[in-house]
């Protein structure tokens, strides 16, 4: 039986398809490093908590007081990248989560609620009591909730063939996918990864207290890369898994194209450079260079897995949907306004954290 | 009919309500607000008047704490939630418009960054770059409701797009001045009411009663400017939105009621308690006016998207999804072959069949019972009577989308659809009243638009006896009631035509 898939809007799409694809995936990665510090920070956060210790306990209310900003850049970023996949996608998406909505709408209530316990955690006086421990606790339990959503829709909707059974199953949106293979590997992919470079994120920031020579740097160090080597050094078990669970010809896939081949080979090398500089920044008594090396392997397999998130998406979906068949018609003069716009933009926020850090220091 | 039709059981107009209502309460907050806070933080540093900063200072928390967390992730609700309630009109407004969101977007995340700057930069930055911040704050809010306005204000008067389909043609639409003076005026108000809220909880008297008296200031230059707005709004939306808020959809003319009384009924609030007697402003006052200022929000976004029906972009797309242009083509194959998502499973059954009807044809505004429902509509009726009602639903004067499907389906549809609604009332069918508000009101007034008055003047009831016995045509369905009803009905008839006041039942044949 074919399919049952929705027909492409008939207003044609106001820019060329690597335009999106552009933004898509730079404002992806942007979203995924803020994603990474807030899910990653506050299951690192929790982890603290639960230690005894002085430098444990502070490290935590560090991360605590860094979670309703973490929150407001991750909702921010992800905003652009729901944006223009819906441009490109947006027939397939648009269906699957009508069929999961319930749990897709759900996201936002949990959201709101997740966002004032950030704010809560980081207004609350210095006592911490059980009650200060739950709500880290639910924070962190709402942003698995979120993430998991997120996974599971963005996965259902490269399963066109998968539509028509699961909405006539249940019309009123309490479908799940959990049949799928790829949910479970993708989502602990997902969360290990996060994990991983929230870990790296906070040693890299401890790096740079140990050069001030204030701190806690070195504690934050070592905690956070332990973090990021012992989970990305688990990602190859789990990546594995992911690639296993994928349809066989998409796997194949990868063999047979150079392109994709190269940025499947990159996702695998990569993290090796990182995990080595990673490793080696622990022990280093000045261990910023490293952590910034380990950084700059970390951003580049991000990039990456991004591209092969992108082959995977496309060749899952080839048989029903070819971005090809979009039509185009080009807004430039709106488009130009944007491009112009968003550098501003950035050097607008650029000033501001300065003229912030300017009076802090001053 | 190209999408799934979400059927979560209640009407999607009360899931978006849900969202949207509080979701814009909270965003023109974040306008007008910022305006505010940028406007007093310059005064009190001017004047040095004392407590002023620090009020302000509680006020910013209080006004980040609501507008970063829940007017952010609310808006984003919304964007959920439309996604879900009309796929269709989503992606048009994506296709259409898609560079105005990502140019909106800059604004939001610039605005969110402001935010915080300004809020933990509080006594931290140098006062003038503090000041800065504020005003980049204020203008990129300010900007992010220009863009916002332009799509919103494109789905009533879409004005020449809709030979174009040129971006600025849909975006600097016939309504987009007027509802933008609306919206940023209705901005300010809010930043006088909540203002309310945080100073009714000062200890010093003095600092609370000019805070008091400087809010209302706020609030009625506010109400002044989104007033004159809605008033130019209101001359340049078309004219059939006017019969629908004029009473030919209840919903709207009971939200115009709302409207209406709320507005008198803040500016009362607003001058006697802010303005003449501050002192009497305590946190529960507070509160009462903002839920007021609710009520005037929400009843005027109730009217904007009733008004609006039945399309989702006026003249273009309505809101079950069907595009203007393509209604002859659809007709032609009917429902069940067009409509990708009904379940091969219920064609052989009329009930199953009507259950998938009712979800593709009408779900994305109606629910089974309820808001908007369908069983208290086709109460009274019979099968045969709903089935030829579906087919001419055009005619009616509540705006419907067309019948697209065909005679076979709408009998599917009316089997279903006659078995939401129960047992109808026996003891009223020999009341003509009764009959003519079940049978004909959904095309006719007594006296108004369509008026019946007119129609059966100086007929008597054989005449009209005989008239409804076959009055079937293209645009009339056939009486189908009980020969004792229809005697009721003739005989009602001949005293409207008779010019005689009618009955004080009767008017309920004006009440749609």
């Amino acid at each position: 039986m074919n399919p049952v898939v929705p027909s492409l809007d008939l207003l044609p799409l106001p820019a060329p398809v690597w335009v999106f694809k552009v933004l898509l995936h730079l404002t992806f990665v942007l979203h995924l490093l803020a994603m990474n510090f807030l899910l990653g920070g506050a299951f690192l956060s929790v982890v603290q908590r639960l230690r005894r210790g002085d430098e444990a306990q502070r490290l935590a209310r560090w991360i605590e007081h860094k979670l309703p900003t973490a929150m407001a850049i991750t909702v921010s970023l992800g905003v652009a990248p729901l944006l223009f996949v819906q441009a490109l996608y947006g027939h397939l998406l648009y269906t699957s989560s009508v069929i999961l909505a319930w749990p897709w709408l759900l996201v936002v209530p949990v959201l709101i609620v997740a966002y004032y316990g950030t704010y809560a955690l980081s207004f609350r006086g210095d006592r911490f009591s059980m009650v200060w421990r739950t709500v880290g606790w639910g924070i962190f339990l709402a942003l698995l909730y979120v993430s998991h959503v997120f996974v599971h829709n963005m996965s259902l909707f490269l399963r066109p063939d998968t539509f028509a059974i699961l909405f006539h199953a249940d019309p009123s949106g309490f479908n799940t996918n959990f049949s799928d293979p790829t949910i479970w590997p993708r989502y602990l992919h997902f969360l290990l990864s996060a994990v991983a470079v929230g870990g790296l994120m906070i040693a890299w920031m401890g790096a740079v207290e140990v050069k001030k020579g204030k701190g806690d740097g070195r504690f934050m160090v070592r905690q956070g890369g332990l973090w990021f080597i012992v989970l990305t050094a688990l990602q190859y078990g789990v990546g594995s898994w992911f690639l296993l669970s994928l349809p066989r010809e998409v796997m194949l896939f990868f063999m047979k194209s150079v392109l994709p081949m190269i940025a499947f080979i990159a996702s695998l090398l990569l993290p090796i450079g990182s995990l080595v500089t990673a490793s080696l920044a622990l022990r280093h008594p000045r261990p910023l260079p490293w952590l910034n090396a380990a950084a700059g392997f970390l951003l580049l397999t991000i990039v990456a897995m991004v591209i092969v998130r992108d082959v995977v998406r496309d060749r899952m979906l080839h048989l029903v949907f070819d971005l090809a068949e979009l039509s185009v018609r080009s807004q430039t003069s709106v488009l130009v306004i944007f491009l112009v716009l968003l550098p501003f933009g950035l050097a607008v926020m650029v000033w501001m954290v300065k003229a912030y850090r300017r009076g802090i220091t001053s | 009919m190209n999408y799934p039709v979400w059927d979560p059981g209640l009407a999607h107009g009360i899931l978006i309500a849900m969202v949207a209502i509080l979701h814009v309460y909270v965003s023109h907050f974040a306008v007008g607000g910022g305006f505010f806070l940028i406007i007093t933080e310059t005064l009190a540093r001017r004047s040095g008047k004392e407590g002023l900063l620090d009020y302000l200072y509680l006020h910013a928390r209080f006004f980040i704490l609501l507008t970063l967390v829940f007017g952010a992730i609310s808006g984003v609700g919304i964007w959920f939630t439309i996604g879900l309630i009309n796929p269709e009109g989503t992606s048009t407004l994506i296709h259409g418009f898609v560079w105005a969101w990502a140019i909106e977007w800059v604004f939001f995340f610039m605005e969110i960054a402001a935010a915080l700057v300004y809020y933990y930069g509080w006594n931290r930055m140098r006062v003038r770059d503090h000041l800065i911040v504020g005003w980049i704050y204020f203008i990129t809010a300010w900007m992010s409701m220009v863009v916002i306005n332009g799509i919103i204000s494109f789905q009533l008067t879409p004005g020449s797009w809709l030979t174009t389909h040129a971006f600025w043609d849909g975006f600097l639409n016939p309504s987009y001045p007027s509802s933008l003076l609306a919206r940023t005026g209705f901005a300010l108000t809010l930043a006088g009411l909540f203002c309310l809220w945080t100073a009714s909880r000062l200890s010093g008297q003095s600092l609370r009663t000019w805070l008091m008296r400087y809010a209302g200031g706020w609030a009625l230059v506010g109400m002044i400017a989104s007033l004159l707005g809605v008033a130019w709004w209101w001359r340049v939306i078309p004219d059939q939105a006017h019969a629908l808020a004029a009473g030919n959809m209840p919903i709207a003319l009971s939200a115009m009621g709302w409207w209406h009384w709320s507005v008198r009924l803040l500016l009362l609030l607003i001058v006697a308690l802010a303005v003449v007697f501050p002192r009497s402003i305590r946190p529960f006052t507070a509160a009462v006016i903002l839920l007021v200022g609710l009520v005037v929000m929400g009843s005027a976004e109730w009217v904007r998207e009733a008004v609006r029906k039945p399309w989702v972009v006026y003249d273009y797309l309505y809101s079950n999804g069907i595009r203007a242009g393509e209604v002859e083509k659809l007709r032609e194959k009917g429902l069940v072959s067009t409509a990708r998502w009904i379940d091969p499973r219920a064609k052989e059954d009329p009930m199953a069949l009507g259950e998938e009807l009712f979800r593709v044809a009408c779900g994305s505004c109606h629910s089974r019972s309820g808001y908007n429902g369908l069983s208290q509509r086709v109460g009274g009726w019979d099968q045969e009577y709903t089935a030829a009602w579906i087919q001419r639903i055009e005619y009616t004067l509540r705006p419907m989308p067309p019948w697209v499907g065909t005679p076979r389906e709408a009998d599917a549809l009316a089997t279903y659809l006659f078995s939401l609604a129960g047992e109808s009332s026996g003891e009223l069918e020999d009341n003509g009243a009764w009959v003519f508000q079940r049978r004909c009101s959904s095309c006719h007034t007594l006296t108004g638009e369509r008026a019946m008055r007119e129609r059966v003047e100086g007929l008597n009831q054989d005449d009209l006896d005989e008239f409804l016995s076959d009055m079937e045509s293209d645009e009339m369905p056939p009486f189908t009631g009980t020969d004792a009803q229809r005697l009721a009905l003739a005989v009602f008839l001949e005293e409207l035509g008779k010019r005689t006041p009618l009955p004080g039942s009767a008017e309920r044949g004006d009440e749609r």
